[in-house]
């Protein structure tokens, strides 16, 4: 069956959200689900979902797991490690499929008159995978030292909370430096997860040679250094009947074509990244579904403010509108990516459709270029990572039309270790890259990209420095009336499209392809896949 | 004392291998911690990894441990996946040197046919027919043609598995044959060429002549003689063409997905995995090295005249 | 590092002894109008060279021109091959991918000719500690297998033609200093050297008129299949993510993009793959040529 999921407007998320937890792939509620047209594969529709079997999953991303450790709480973000360790650890929130904030282990929580001290009280009945119940002194020990990592590349989240303790055995304490409001939806990234406390009274390396989680897996293989990951069903899981599957295998199969050959042939029954350019073949096989799903995620075309030519607004605006987004996803994409405009991407809460974004227009970028301090143009470098098709294409289009300007690109391709090392660096003129919101709350990205100071990233290696902007994305952060907390969000996306400190090209979806064995399979707009509901047929 | 000479010549050239390949990783740009953690990651947290693998020692420092470690037989522990290189290398090596093995059995079984079929017909049409593989085949990139395989036998076909390699022996040696047949192609061409030359010298000598004109049968003629005349040439010709045959796998491994050396390779390289990267090209090197040398003893023992030179 | 070899090429020295010759008459011209190979292979190579110069006028498009509105065209009289993901006229970019090859692969194997055939002429007419130091140099080279040591240097020198030109030239010398070693030492053992040097000749003079135009010859018809060797391991690295800048069109490349679309237009990734397949018969039949051709009686 072949079916393409329709993209959310943020009305139709919140829509989808209001219609009840139904879509939530996580939680008990999820169990006799199966919505239709928001999993993948054709199965799950009637009936009880299957109990057994084992589901091979082949990824593009190499797990490099092992030298950093098992540990969420400083783990490398990877594709590869991030979805290996969800599926055995779990936070007290998650994100369900439609992009809405779930409790997980939280039944419910009150907040302080002043919007400082949050007070959880946890479900009853949830276990780690050794039997024993999950305590308030587990999530207080946990939350602290998730936040207290120097090397947890997602801490920054937590740098309002000032401290969380155990008020008694089933509630939790978290107090704030300043009122927060993305709290809850920090809580659930997958690196705030919730261990046992003191590991146990074991080493690291011991505790983690073998974890313990709460999450419906437990590792059961680690082979070929992570190129072979096999977890199987973890017996003590609080949520009844779940998982479906016995085991779960994680297959590193980098090479595109391999990979969805090998999902063609059932050698494997899911494929992640699935190459936009493979959608069209894929879909008229009648073995394969191809799941499109909606993602928090935004491709850039982002300038280095550190080089004289980006410092001036009016280059930077000039070559904005030599981008002609519509037709820059139709050629890389085959139209499955949205064309960009905000920085937010439409999924999002609080994106803005009105944003005045700085269309494709010849006349106007020609018009900016000459009022800039380099009105003849120039010659400047676009850097991407060698072996991203749809990047090398969106680059050559971006070269193609810059040229009217008499601004001439040479395209430069580095491996992901070279490229990685001359964006952070700022050894680059112009480069492309991918954000993504990992959690429901938009002060991510918003921080990430606009906050040069303290964004943990000098707004994603581009330097753009705008300290009025700063306060505004603070300020919203800090803000708990949520209409005013749209307003300010306009008002950053407007700036941001006004300023061009780099170009938002497409909103890339996140593209699955799983035979039509599976069901129940869907990826949240974080881009996490939680398998305890997926079953084979 | 040929032996001993061939022997000795190859100390200098080990070293000059491990000094040629620790230097020229080291150039390469990138930094294995920013490789590592990917976007999010703090500069501390890429400083304590670059603190921890000791990447800011000075180069002459790391060179000297370097030494000291391989000359106890260690190339150091991967930075990526934190296992001695050693236990790393000797889990893919049965996989790399099956399809080296069975690559260099399938391009002697075709290549040894049509370079006699060839040679016995000579200028006819058989031969020309034949002498066309090496034209053809030399212009063809083993992705593609790994590409093409796949997609006629294992998609179209459903004779063999798309890639991978399988849990149990019959299922490695099924695995394998795809990518064997790739590997080989690329070399086949080159063998079908020389044999063919060889073949006609050995046609043309005086004792298959002798051998005829005692009305030995024709069959025999070839196979006794020609075939027996053949075969250290044969061995010479893969014996010189085996690093050109592993150095294939680095992509056929890739094609099909296979979990070798020369996948390791790839991976470790990209990752800035130096130590692996050291370890998987020192031995493809010393594989290479020790291969020339004994093919060059199995010739010399066949072969009194070059003893003398 | 060591491409694939012929077997007048041996590894080591009792291959010169099982194989090596000395060509002792210099080419004729009748000879050469004789030859089918050379003849067949000139006229291709020809052929190919001609539309490569005449790009220009035989393309119908400018390559880097791109259509968004008319991508991945089937082929039409308006565009003969289609265009490519980006509207971009693909016989237009076939021809001038023509270009670039055909300069690329002769360019790149240039110095490695020059280079190694003056190490190998070294090394093999003076013999003694040059020979030893210089030969324990291209064993090293030559224990790295092929693509092993040109991605490693890839890596190092970076991507792109730059890249592809530099890495070759250190990795790709050793074939010809060995071969042209392993002629150069059985050269200078012939009576007619030895008469030279006893004559009062410089080395230099025996080097240049009497050991060069006897020993070069196996270089120029290796260079031939090298030319091929450069223009393959270029689409492999392409295939490896280590190609040609875009937007230079290039067949590697071309077939690199276009194999996502094996299933649904073919001739994207195949007919670049053709080029390569006729430009290497084409230089093989010349090199097959030459070798008659140069071959003594």
């Amino acid at each position: 069956m072949v079916w393409q999921q329709r993209r959310y407007t943020r009305r139709q998320v919140l829509k989808a959200g209001a219609a009840g937890a139904g879509l939530l792939a996580l939680g008990p509620l999820a169990s006799a689900c199966g919505s239709e047209s928001e999993t993948a594969g054709s199965g799950g529709a009637s009936g009880e979902p299957k109990v057994g079997g084992t589901l091979i999953i082949g990824r593009h991303d190499q797990p490099t797991v092992q030298a950093v450790g098992l540990d969420p709480h400083h783990v490398a973000v990877s594709g590869g490690n991030v979805y290996t360790l969800d599926k055995m650890y779990q936070p007290l929130y998650t994100t369900d499929a439609a992009g809405k904030l779930q409790p997980l282990m939280v039944q419910e929580h009150t907040v302080s008159s002043d919007g400082l001290v949050y007070t959880l009280t946890l479900k009853e009945g949830i276990t780690f995978s050794d039997g024993e119940a999950v305590t308030a002194d587990d999530v207080a020990w946990s939350l602290n030292r998730a936040r207290t990592t120097e090397t947890g590349s997602m801490s920054f989240l937590n740098f309002a909370i000032a401290d969380v303790k155990a008020v008694d055995g089933g509630t939790v304490e978290i107090t704030l430096s300043q009122p927060w409001a993305p709290l809850l939806s920090d809580l659930s990234i997958y690196s705030d997860a919730i261990l046992p406390k003191d590991l146990r009274g074991m080493s690291e390396k011991e505790f983690f040679t073998n974890p313990i989680g709460t999450g419906p897996f437990v590792l059961k293989s680690w082979e070929e250094e992570g190129a072979l990951i096999t977890l199987a069903r973890n017996e003590n899981y609080w949520q009844s009947g779940m998982p479906y599957v016995d085991e779960v295998v994680f297959k590193l199969i980098s090479d595109d074509n391999q990979r969805m050959l090998q999902l063609q042939s059932g050698d494997i029954q899911i494929a992640d990244t699935v190459p936009p350019a493979q959608v069209e073949s894929l879909k008229a096989d009648s073995n394969v579904s191809i799941g499109v799903f909606p993602a928090w995620s935004v491709d850039l075309f982002l300038f280095n403010h550190l080089v004289d030519h980006y410092a001036d607004r009016n280059v930077r605006r000039a070559i904005a509108q030599t981008i002609d987004t519509a037709k820059i996803v139709e050629s890389t994409t085959f139209g499955i990516s949205e064309a960009g405009g905000s920085f937010f991407p439409p999924s999002l809460e609080y994106y803005d459709p009105d944003t005045p974004v700085l269309k494709y227009d010849l006349e106007a970028a020609k018009a900016d270029l000459a009022a800039s301090g380099f009105p003849k143009g120039f010659k400047s470098e676009i850097l991407i990572p060698s072996g991203d098709k749809v990047w090398n294409l969106a680059a050559q289009i971006i070269q193609a039309g810059a040229a009217e300007l008499g601004i001439e690109y040479e395209i430069k391709q580095l491996d992901q270790a070279a490229y990685q090392t001359a964006f952070r660096s700022f050894e680059f003129e112009t480069f492309i890259n991918n954000a993504i919101n990992d959690i429901t709350d938009p002060d991510e990205m918003a921080s990430f990209q606009c906050d040069n100071e303290n964004g943990g990233s000098n707004c994603f290696w581009t330097n753009y420095d705008n300290p009025e902007l700063a306060e505004v994305v603070r300020a919203a952060a800090a803000e708990m009336d949520s209409a005013k907390r749209a307003e300010m969000y306009s008002e950053i996306q407007a700036t941001v499209a006004q300023d061009a400190p780099y170009v938002a090209m497409s909103y890339p979806p996140t593209i699955f392809g799983t035979t039509t064995a599976v069901s129940g399979f869907a990826v949240n707009p974080a881009g996490a896949y939680p398998l305890e509901g997926v079953s084979l047929a | 004392m040929y032996v001993l000479r061939r022997l000795l010549q190859a100390i200098p050239v080990v070293l000059g291998i491990v000094v040629v390949v620790f230097f020229m990783l080291r150039l390469i740009p990138g930094d294995p911690a920013a490789a590592l953690l990917g976007t999010h990651a703090t500069p501390e947290a890429i400083q304590a990894l670059r603190d921890r693998w000791g990447l800011d020692e000075p180069i002459w420092v790391q060179f000297w441990l370097f030494l000291q470690q391989l000359a106890q037989g260690d190339t150091g522990t991967s930075l990526f996946y934190d296992v001695s290189t050693r236990t790393l290398i000797a889990s893919r090596i049965p996989v790399t040197v099956a399809l080296v093995a069975l690559a260099s059995v399938f391009s002697v079984l075709i290549a040894v046919p049509l370079a006699t079929y060839a040679a016995v017909r000579k200028d006819r049409l058989p031969d020309h027919a034949i002498r066309m593989v090496p034209l053809v085949g030399l212009g063809m990139p083993s992705f593609w043609v790994g590409l093409v395989l796949i997609l006629l036998f294992s998609v179209q076909l459903g004779w063999f598995p798309v890639g991978g390699w399988g849990d149990t022996f019959a299922e490695h040696v099924y695995g394998l044959i795809l990518p064997a047949l790739t590997s080989a192609l690329g070399i086949v061409p080159l063998l079908v060429r020389s044999l063919r030359a060889g073949m006609l010298e050995v046609l043309e000598a005086d004792y298959v002549a002798v051998a005829r004109s005692k009305g030995i049968r024709e069959s025999r003629v070839l196979f006794v003689h020609v075939a027996r005349n053949a075969f250290v040439p044969t061995l010479t010709l893969l014996g010189i063409n085996i690093a050109f045959l592993m150095g294939a796998t680095v992509v056929v491994e890739r094609v099909f997905q296979l979990n070798g050396l020369g996948s390791l390779m790839l991976t470790a390289i990209s990752n800035r995995d130096f130590p692996v990267v050291q370890g998987v090209t020192i031995i493809f090197a010393l594989a290479v090295v020790v291969i020339t040398l004994v093919t060059d003893l199995v010739a010399a023992a066949t072969d009194p005249r070059i003893k003398l030179s | 590092m060591s491409a694939p070899e012929l077997a007048t090429t041996g590894s080591s020295e009792q291959a010169v002894a099982l194989e090596g010759f000395v060509v002792r008459s210099h080419p004729t011209l009748r000879k050469a109008l004789r030859n089918r190979s050379l003849l067949t292979g000139g006229a291709i190579v020809g052929t190919l060279v001609l539309i490569a110069i005449l790009a220009p006028w035989i393309a119908r498009y400018d390559p880097l021109q791109q259509d968004l509105a008319a991508t991945l065209q089937l082929p039409s009289w308006v565009h003969w091959l289609g265009t490519d993901e980006l509207g971009r006229d693909v016989w237009s970019r076939l021809v001038w991918a023509a270009r670039f090859d055909l300069a690329t692969g002769f360019f790149v194997v240039l110095f490695p000719f020059a280079f190694g055939t003056l190490i190998g002429t070294l090394a093999g007419y003076y013999g003694g500690w040059i020979d030893t130091v210089l030969s324990r140099i291209i064993d090293v080279v030559m224990a790295f297998p092929y693509y092993v040591l040109i991605i490693t240097l890839v890596f190092v020198v970076g991507k792109g033609i730059r890249g592809i030109f530099i890495a070759f030239a250190l990795a790709d010398w050793v074939t010809y200093a060995r071969t042209v070693r392993s002629t150069t030492l059985v050269a200078r053992r012939m009576d007619w050297a030895a008469a030279a040097r006893s004559g009062g000749l410089s080395d230099r003079r025996i080097i240049v008129h009497h050991i060069l135009p006897n020993t070069i010859t196996q270089a120029i018809v290796y260079a031939m299949s090298d030319v091929v060797y450069v223009i393959l391991a270029v689409v492999t690295l392409g295939y490896l993510g280590l190609g040609i800048q875009a937007p230079q069109p290039d067949w590697g490349s071309m077939i690199f993009d276009g194999q996502l679309f094996m299933t649904t237009r073919w001739w994207l990734s195949t007919i670049p793959g053709l080029c390569v397949v006729v430009t290497g018969i084409g230089l093989s039949l010349v090199g097959d040529g030459l070798a008659d051709v140069l071959r003594p009686e």
